[in-house]
């Protein structure tokens, strides 16, 4: 599911340039048969100037700049990725004040469900040994645990799993793709 | 007898750092994809320059035929002639050409070519460096396969990335695996249901067993000197901390306790110390445990920033991961003297490991943007890159004590 989503959306930006180019060559029809399983995708996001800014700016790294971030956040299975996940700066497990938004509707929504228990995927960039970055990645699992936990919620809910660099989101070896790396994510 | 006289005039010189190969001629009757493996081991170890066929003058049939003049012309230190016997056998010379006398006949008997022709490298490196070779020896590495669904699997091949064995398969990742001594079992960390597992796997008979499982992260198993023990990186509460286990799954100890992540464990030479790396003192670096008082020290000498270290066959040297100037590089650092230099030059480069003979070095690397394994001699130069249709990682060199 996770994936999926991360995954429509690399699509839909590749076949925006795509698209273009085609329009020029007149062909979109052609285009629209040889990948029938992105129309629909396709059609939903035409990216705005706005959203076109966007993207630059996570280009530049700092993927707490996406306006949209923490805005939608809704716990449990069917939430969209991007509200379940908090980011980190390089080489550190340090949460930034940028995550407390997500932190706290992920914290609130686990306090009302005192039922629903949430695995905390530790993740890292591809820089530095792999060895260390479970390590880096489990730190990181246990940074946003206890901020769950000062948050209210029972530590009996909270696993933690760390994958260091083994799980990509993004995969690049450039400033974007590793900001998207360095990461929690909250799974239920 | 004749091997001491080899020894004696071995000209495997090192004149400013860097040894001068030795230029050899490698002739094959019968059966040249044997000439062709030959030849690439011994370019390999970095101590031979195998000459090109075409400047040989002649095509001797049997060792009487060697015109020693004829090759010390084109230059060669080195003639060795390989005849097929039958489909099982072949058999070798090896003639010096400064005393134009036969240093060595043998015959080698397997119904593998590959073996076969590794055998005979390994037995003319012996012979004119006193060094074990590594032709025979095999290698292990993480496949990681990223179509619809991620796939990872272990592999054992020759060490030449050649004869390829899937040891295991799986949708979850296989991290940090590492070879006991005994060369049978290969120590990994898996995942399943949400836990991490620490696996011990016997690559004889093929059977798993799970020694720990854990939230978090169990990972970076090492082996003690006689294989009884391993000692691991498992999280708890506020960290990761080192442990001691007994190969039974008994006695397990904490030998680490803070906040920090300690990792990447394994023993030194004589067993009495434990290495590790731990960033307790902001960047991660490499500490040293005596097992016996329990002093702990960082190893000084070290860059900032040191990881992930293999230790030499011989136990004074080790492999380390260096961050320098936002690359990741392997460096080689001497225990006995401090001395560090970089032998590699890459931007991520990572998980160095020695051949078993302490001559070779295999590390994982990205190129275009994909993982590959590059194995280079001790002087850093390139021996040969393995590549797949994805991801090579976590590469580790068998030790020589086992044998296929």
């Amino acid at each position: 599911m996770k994936a999926k989503i991360g995954l429509l959306l690399f699509a839909s930006l590749g076949l925006t340039a795509c698209f273009k180019t085609q329009k020029q060559q007149e062909t979109v029809s052609v285009a629209d048969q040889q990948v029938p399983q992105f129309q629909q995708e396709v059609r939903i996001i035409q990216p705005t100037r706005q959203q076109q800014e966007l993207l630059v700016r996570r280009a530049n790294g700092d993927y707490y700049q996406d306006p949209e971030y923490g805005k939608n956040v809704v716990a449990g299975i069917n939430s969209p990725l991007k509200d379940r996940v908090i980011y980190f700066n390089f080489d550190s497990y340090q949460i930034s004040n940028d995550s407390q938004k997500v932190l706290l509707a992920q914290a609130n929504y686990l306090r009302n469900n005192p039922s629903v228990r949430v695995v905390l995927e530790g993740h890292t960039d591809e820089r530095g040994s792999r060895a260390y970055n479970l390590g880096l990645g489990e730190k990181r699992a246990i940074a946003v645990k206890n901020a769950l936990i000062n948050a209210g919620v029972n530590e009996e809910q909270i696993e933690t799993l760390s994958y260091g660099e083994e799980r990509p989101a993004a995969w690049g070896s450039d400033p974007d793709s590793y900001a998207r790396n360095r990461r929690v994510v909250l799974s239920y | 007898m004749i091997s001491k006289i080899a020894n004696a005039e071995i000209r495997v010189d090192v004149e400013g750092g860097q040894r001068i190969a030795l230029p050899i001629a490698i002739l094959s009757v019968g059966d040249s994809s044997l000439e062709q493996i030959v030849s690439n081991d011994l370019e390999n170890s970095g101590y031979f320059a195998p000459i090109a066929k075409n400047r040989y003058a002649m095509r001797p049939q049997n060792p009487r035929q060697v015109d020693v003049d004829s090759f010390r012309r084109i230059g060669a230190s080195y003639v060795v002639l390989i005849e097929r016997i039958n489909s099982l056998q072949a058999q070798f010379s090896l003639i010096e050409m400064g005393s134009g006398t036969s240093l060595l006949t043998k015959t080698i008997a397997s119904a593998d070519n590959r073996f076969l022709s590794h055998s005979i490298a390994d037995d003319i490196f012996l012979e004119i460096t006193g060094k074990q070779g590594i032709a025979k020896t095999k290698i292990a590495y993480v496949l990681e396969k990223f179509n619809q669904n991620p796939r990872y699997s272990l592999i054992l091949s020759d060490y030449d990335g050649e004869n390829q064995k899937i040891l295991l398969e799986s949708n979850q990742p296989i991290v940090t695996p590492v070879w006991s001594h005994s060369g049978n079992e290969i120590a990994y960390t898996t995942y399943q249901n949400n836990k991490s597992q620490l696996v011990l796997f016997n690559t004889k008979n093929r059977s798993r067993r799970i020694l720990q499982q854990s939230s978090g992260i169990t990972s970076s198993p090492a082996f003690s000197v006689n294989d009884q023990q391993i000692a691991f990186a498992q999280s708890g509460k506020s960290g990761l901390d080192i442990y001691m286990i007994n190969k039974n799954g008994g006695n397990k100890i904490r030998l680490t306790n803070n906040q920090s992540i300690n990792t990447e464990p394994f023993f030194g030479k004589n067993g009495r110390y434990l290495y590790f790396t731990s960033d307790i003192n902001t960047n991660p670096k490499i500490y040293q445990l005596n097992l016996t008082n329990g002093q702990q020290s960082r190893v000084s000498g070290l860059p900032e920033d040191s990881t992930s270290s293999n230790l030499s066959p011989e136990g004074n040297k080790l492999l380390v991961n260096n961050k320098d100037h936002g690359s990741y590089k392997i460096g080689l650092f001497d225990l006995d003297t401090a001395s560090f230099n970089y032998i590699t030059d890459g931007r991520l480069d990572e998980n160095a490991n020695f051949a078993p003979n302490g001559q070779m070095i295999i590390y994982s690397t990205k190129q275009n943007n994909r993982s590959v394994l590059k194995v280079i001699n001790d002087q850093g130069k390139l021996a040969f890159t393995i590549s797949a249709a994805g991801n090579l990682i976590y590469p580790i060199w068998r030790p020589f004590n086992n044998q296929e």
